[in-house]
């Protein structure tokens, strides 16, 4: 695994903005000075580690439905049982992105699972790729995203729904760019699609059914919205009277909650690709202090000796912490690359790459395109 | 080879200018439609344009003002009535509003809109309403917003 600079191509800027990526210079997020080079042994075991931890991952859902855990990850109690049953019914499921701590030489190490609402979607199943075709269209790249997004679309369960509704927040045009390339692998699928803000999601009391703007029932909807904040607000409760069917599902409230940590290393200690993680303060001497719900490297504190060495601030961390062993990131000339590990469906398909100045990889990092090769 | 084989797009390089869209943003409001015995009647009130006036089969008119109902054999067969767009009176602009059928809001300039600010319902045959709530979704993210990232705003959801 290198870091190698290479030339920028002339006009990368319209080629990114052609495919819908308009934020690509926002804080230099796209960065094509540099990119990341791999060997086929190091992608084979990306792709091995990642799908080992989603079938870890699966088997610690239903370690907590089964013994009933969820108020250890601050899940309210009316969300238990429609939680299990949508994992019991294996309810639809698009995709989720591990982050992996990687260096090319030791195993990857899980640092977590935004298994709800992943964002970089775009950057990594198409600008990166239009970057290879460009740069180095002789080499291979571990992305298959986009056919396999377009696969999955076509799995979903239901007939007769009517379109698939797709969910942004208002003023952030991140999300907005997320969706909307989301809507356009599920055309390619062959549904008919609808964006709505999460804000303008209208609740119908008469009849117990999400609304559009014009009134229609939402019967199928993706929402770029987390789990964590639907529970709490106002339309929370009326999840649980409507039939509308949300992507991602309940179940997957379960993964995304950084709780999942320490029950994976409890259900599978000293495991290669695990950190050791608990919920107790007292068990590690170096650790990162992550909250159960946060987003972008937000609030997460990391401890060397019990002497802390770095902060993200934010607004989380009401609901207490989780606390993982600190793992000293690779670093390549001054940055700390993460490992964005993409699963569509339950399948591995493909990484991007993300480093930050610092050690906490937050919504400010840099997007840097990668490519693999049989010659080193 | 692990690499996409070809990524064909159709819809995003289009919709770069799309993503501030006039839409619908109120807490709670009655949104009305007005059903029409006639499109005269129907386009008397809002115009042409818009397709502001739909047909729809209404199978029991008996209790539409202005219609009778046709009985076969203790049969009811359906007449044909004429929808105009939902619309709702915004308090904070004093306007009224309708929702069109691309889901877009946008200021009522036609004939009947002098009727819905002083409450009345023009040529319609009978008015429906339903009450739907919105901004039930969306606290979170504004309490966690401030953040900044690389849109600079607002919170996001993703990560």
């Amino acid at each position: 695994m290198n870091r190698i600079h290479v030339t920028e191509r002339p006009d990368r800027a319209a080629k990114l903005e052609s495919i819908g990526l308009s934020f690509h210079a926002w804080d230099d997020y796209w960065n094509e000075g540099v990119c990341y080079q791999f060997n086929a042994a190091q992608i084979d075991e990306l792709e091995a580690a990642t799908n080992t931890l989603h079938d870890m991952c699966l088997v610690a859902v239903k370690h907590i439905i089964d013994n009933n855990r969820f108020a250890e990850l601050h899940i309210p109690e009316e969300f238990w049982q429609p939680i299990a049953q949508s994992f019991a019914e294996n309810a639809f499921s698009i995709y989720g992105r591990f982050d992996l701590a990687y260096d090319g030489k030791s195993v990857p190490k899980m640092l977590e699972y935004n298994a709800d609402t992943p964002t970089s979607l775009l950057e990594s199943a198409v600008a990166q790729w239009y970057w290879l075709e460009d740069t180095h269209s002789k080499d291979d790249q571990f992305n298959s995203i986009h056919e396999k997004l377009v696969e999955q679309w076509k799995r979903i369960p239901a007939d007769g729904f009517g379109k698939i509704y797709f969910a942004s927040l208002k003023d952030n045009e991140e999300d907005w760019v997320c969706v909307h390339y989301l809507m356009e692998t599920a055309i390619q699928a062959g549904f008919e699609v609808q964006h709505i803000y999460v804000e303008d999601i209208g609740w119908n009391a008469d009849n117990n059914t999400f609304v559009d703007l014009d009134n229609n029932v939402i019967n199928v909807i993706f929402k770029l919205y987390p789990w964590e904040w639907m529970f709490k607000e106002e339309f929370g409760k009326n999840i649980l009277k409507s039939d509308t069917m949300f992507i991602e599902p309940l179940w997957k409230s379960l993964l995304s909650n950084k709780g999942i940590l320490p029950i994976l290393w409890e259900l599978f200690p000293n495991h290669p690709y695990l950190l050791p993680a608990y919920f107790a303060p007292d068990k590690l001497l170096s650790y990162a202090k992550k909250p159960f719900f946060s987003r972008e490297g937000a609030n997460i504190e990391l401890y060397k000796n019990n002497e802390k060495i770095a902060e993200d601030v934010g607004p989380y961390g009401a609901e207490g912490y989780i606390y993982q062993e600190l793992y000293t990131l690779p670093v390549y000339e001054g940055n700390y690359p993460i490992i964005g590990s993409w699963v569509i469906g339950d399948t591995s398909s493909g990484i991007c790459i993300r480093e930050d100045a610092v050690k906490i990889t937050t919504n400010l990092s840099h997007f840097i395109p990668h490519y693999f090769t049989n010659t080193i | 080879m692990k690499r996409s084989k070809l990524i064909p797009l159709f819809m995003l390089g289009t919709l770069l200018s799309g993503c501030s869209d006039n839409k619908l943003d109120t807490d709670e409001i009655e949104v009305k439609q007005n059903t029409y015995a006639t499109i005269a009647d129907c386009q008397a009130d809002w115009g042409t344009e818009d397709e502001a006036c739909q047909p729809q089969q209404v199978a029991d008119a008996s209790s539409v003002q202005g219609t009778t109902t046709t009985q076969s054999h203790g049969t009811f067969i359906p007449v044909i009535m004429y929808m105009g767009p939902r619309y709702y009176y915004d308090r904070s602009t004093s306007t009224p509003m309708m929702i069109t059928s691309g889901g877009t809001v946008k200021a009522v300039t036609s004939p009947i809109a002098s009727h819905i600010s002083s409450g009345s319902s023009g040529r319609a045959a009978s008015v429906s309403t339903a009450s739907v709530s919105r901004g039930g979704f969306g606290a979170g993210a504004h309490a966690a917003a401030g953040g900044g990232g690389h849109a600079g705003g607002g919170g996001s959801a993703g990560g």
